[in-house]
């Protein structure tokens, strides 16, 4: 299983920083797995929130993962507008 | 119509509330016990919102006026529709947030109802909640009762619950997951006041416990909005999210309610590519706002497809909604945006529809839901229809300007759901602020404006036509579980006026007319006339009821019997032909005739 963090950020209209959240993303068997992480008290919990067994594009079709990497670059990029 | 009741105590609870237990027949007013079948008082029986049963506690609203509330004062057990009217005709404020109920669903079997019961055999749970909004808190309230044993109802126990989930979310629950036990519900999260903000999927649990229903949500996306497109495979939940800042971005979400996690089905994001008679590309009118879909219906050429129609304007600003259509098998979806779409002759768009392009555009705004387009969609006499609407929740917005008013009716192509033909639009007179169906087919439709409800029923030959106005400001409009349609308006006394609208053999409409009209020219002796006295339900069909009808003036009298003369007069009306009732023509000069249901 191989893993890669990313972070999303939201900016309000005027730019200014809304949220800051971060995720892992673990690939396994061909799919995604990604848990947000949350800081309470200083201890780090993992909160699984999506299930991603393909990519999808931008005129409405899928495609299966090619490797850890495609489905990494393909969260990162997508991830402002699914997660 | 009647006006039922004028609620007289200055106490903070519904106007209406209905229990939604099947077996229950009761139906509160300001907490008084009502038969819900016939409208007779108990005696003894009230319900309480207290949850330890020995005090007095709040819940929703008696008085609809009270800023910030969405809602609070008709809590019936099927669909309602709540209007604010805080402020009028002043957009750009976040009091005028328009009820997203009527939208939220577009799965026809599940409908947006402030009060619920859930059961799974077992175990059951009675809901309800309202939505209240001040600009900055966003709270979802509910009552809750649990553990009803098949004696009982909401007038026999203390509720377990009556508080709120947090300060930034509206929620609306679905239904019930027979597997997981929990609700699942669309849930709004206004985070940093963005008025359309969603997540992307949310769960009530402990539903059938004593303690709290917890809402477990997964994470939220900032300008969107959030529909319940229906139950997928696994009998997971399926939501769309649409952009609100543009028309062309859309993406579904399967929402897996045991681990509170999603699945991307299906994202849209390219703008669609000239087809049919669209230009594609993006509009450049309208600015921000939310856009909702019509219910889903089975696709006419193939079976195990679900097809909805999504409001799209192209790049030259004419409607040409997105066909999409739901593969129920592997839950992925395809967006059709070659539509043609026909108008007469040489008209255009131009000559039916208009688009506000006045009204305040931006996404991070407490407002952003003080408007939207929303096309829905239904058949009569076996052709498919489709009408567009604009509604602002201001008032009086876009009372100068028609076409702004204007609802736009296309007929579908019978074997191409991508062919649409302009049918016939309705000028609503007064800008509409929100809507509700009337009945389960949606050819019964309430508009309601500032100070004048409209109800409209739909003609395959002449589209939306008026049934009847009522000139009152409600609150709220919707049915209850027998269908029956109420509504609530404020009254003098300001704690909310509940009336019947159609139902226990109330019409919603009575005509009375003259049977020759030149008998009633006075010939200088008195002579023999008639009126011919209707009532009409809310399909427009004839109805037996009991009206009185009064005569004002000297110059006319109603006859009772033989010929006894007299100004008022009881009425029985038949369901299938005029009634005749006999006039006196006495004198010289106008009359009146008016007409009152007798409840």
């Amino acid at each position: 299983m191989s893993m890669r963090q990313i972070t999303k950020t939201i900016n309000d209209e005027q730019g200014q920083l809304v949220s800051e959240t971060i995720y892992r993303a673990y690939f396994n068997e061909g799919s995604l797995t990604v848990k947000r992480i949350d800081n309470i008290d200083g201890v780090e919990e993992e909160h699984a929130v999506m299930d991603q067994p393909w990519k999808c594009l931008s005129d409405g079709t899928r495609q299966q993962f090619v490797d850890d990497e495609d489905a990494f670059d393909w969260l990162d990029s997508v991830k402002n507008a699914i997660l | 119509m009647a006006i039922v009741r004028a609620s007289k105590y200055n106490v903070i609870v519904p106007g209406i509330f209905e229990d939604p237990k099947p077996s229950s027949d009761k139906i509160f007013f300001q907490k008084e016990a009502y038969t819900k079948s016939d409208l007779r008082h108990f005696f003894d029986k009230t319900i309480s919102y207290n949850t330890a049963g020995t005090g007095f506690s709040n819940f929703g609203y008696s008085d609809p006026n009270v800023e910030g509330a969405l809602g609070g004062v008709m809590q019936l057990a099927n669909s309602v529709t709540h209007v604010r009217h805080f402020i009028e005709n002043t957009q750009n404020d976040y009091r005028n947030n328009l009820d997203l109920g009527p939208f939220i669903s577009m799965d026809p079997s599940i409908k947006i109802q402030p009060n619920m019961y859930f059961t799974d055999g077992t175990q059951n749970c009675a809901l309800s909640y309202f939505h209240w909004h001040n600009g900055s808190t966003w709270r979802t309230w509910f009552y809750r009762a649990v553990g009803l044993s098949s004696m009982q109802d909401l007038s026999d126990v203390n509720p377990n619950n009556n508080t709120y989930w947090g300060d930034t979310f509206t929620v609306f629950p679905l239904f019930r997951s027979a597997v997981t036990n929990h609700v699942v519900t669309v849930c709004y999260n206004h985070t940093s006041n963005y008025a359309m903000a969603v997540e992307q999927g949310a769960r009530l649990t402990n539903c059938f416990s004593t303690s709290a229903p917890n809402l477990e949500r997964v994470g939220y996306v900032n300008g969107r909005s959030c529909q319940f497109v229906g139950r997928g495979i696994s009998d997971h939940a399926i939501f769309l999210h649409n952009n609100v800042g543009d028309d062309v971005n859309q993406l579904f979400y399967r929402y897996n309610d045991s681990t509170n996690t999603t699945t991307t089905l299906t994202t849209f994001s390219a703008n669609p590519s000239a087809g049919g008679t669209s230009a594609g590309g993006a509009r450049t009118q309208g600015g921000s706002l939310p856009k909702f879909a019509s219910k889903t219906f089975t696709d006419p050429n193939n079976a195990a497809l679900k097809g909805f129609y999504l409001p799209y304007l192209d790049s030259a600003n004419k409607y040409h909604p997105h066909y999409i259509q739901w593969n129920t098998s592997s839950d992925s979806f395809t967006r059709n945006t070659d539509i043609t779409v026909t108008y007469p002759g040489t008209d255009t768009q131009t000559n039916y529809w208009n688009i506000d392009t006045v009204s305040g555009s931006s996404t991070s705004t407490n407002y952003g839901m003080q408007r939207c387009w929303y096309n829905e969609t239904f058949v009569k006499d076996g052709t498919r229809y489709l009408t567009l609407m604009q509604l602002h929740g201001a008032g009086g917005v876009y009372d100068s300007i028609a076409l702004r008013k204007s609802f736009v009716t296309y007929s579908i192509n019978a074997s191409d759901p991508k062919q649409l033909t302009y049918h016939s639009n309705v000028v609503i007179p007064s800008t509409p602020k929100n809507i509700c169906f009337l009945n389960d087919e949606r050819t019964s439709l309430a508009v309601i404006t500032t100070s004048t409800m409209y109800i409209y029923n739909f003609d395959a030959t002449l589209g939306w036509t008026l049934l009847t106005s009522q000139p009152y400001k409600f609150y709220a409009v919707g049915r209850d579980s027998f269908s029956r349609v109420w509504s609530v308006d404020r009254d003098t006394l300001g704690y909310a006026r509940s009336h019947i609208v159609e139902g226990l053999g109330i019409p919603v409409s009575v005509t009375v007319v003259p049977q020759v009209a030149a008998a009633f020219n006075f010939s200088g002796a008195a002579s023999d006339a008639a009126v011919l006295v209707n009532a009409y339900d809310r399909d427009g069909a004839r109805m037996a009821s009991t009206v009185t009808i009064e005569v004002s003036g000297s110059s006319v009298r109603l006859i009772n019997g033989s010929s006894q003369q007299v100004t008022s007069l009881e009425v029985t009306t038949s369901a299938s032909a005029d009634t005749v009732v006999a006039v006196k023509v006495i004198a010289a000069g106008a009359a009146e005739i008016n007409s009152y249901v007798n409840f």
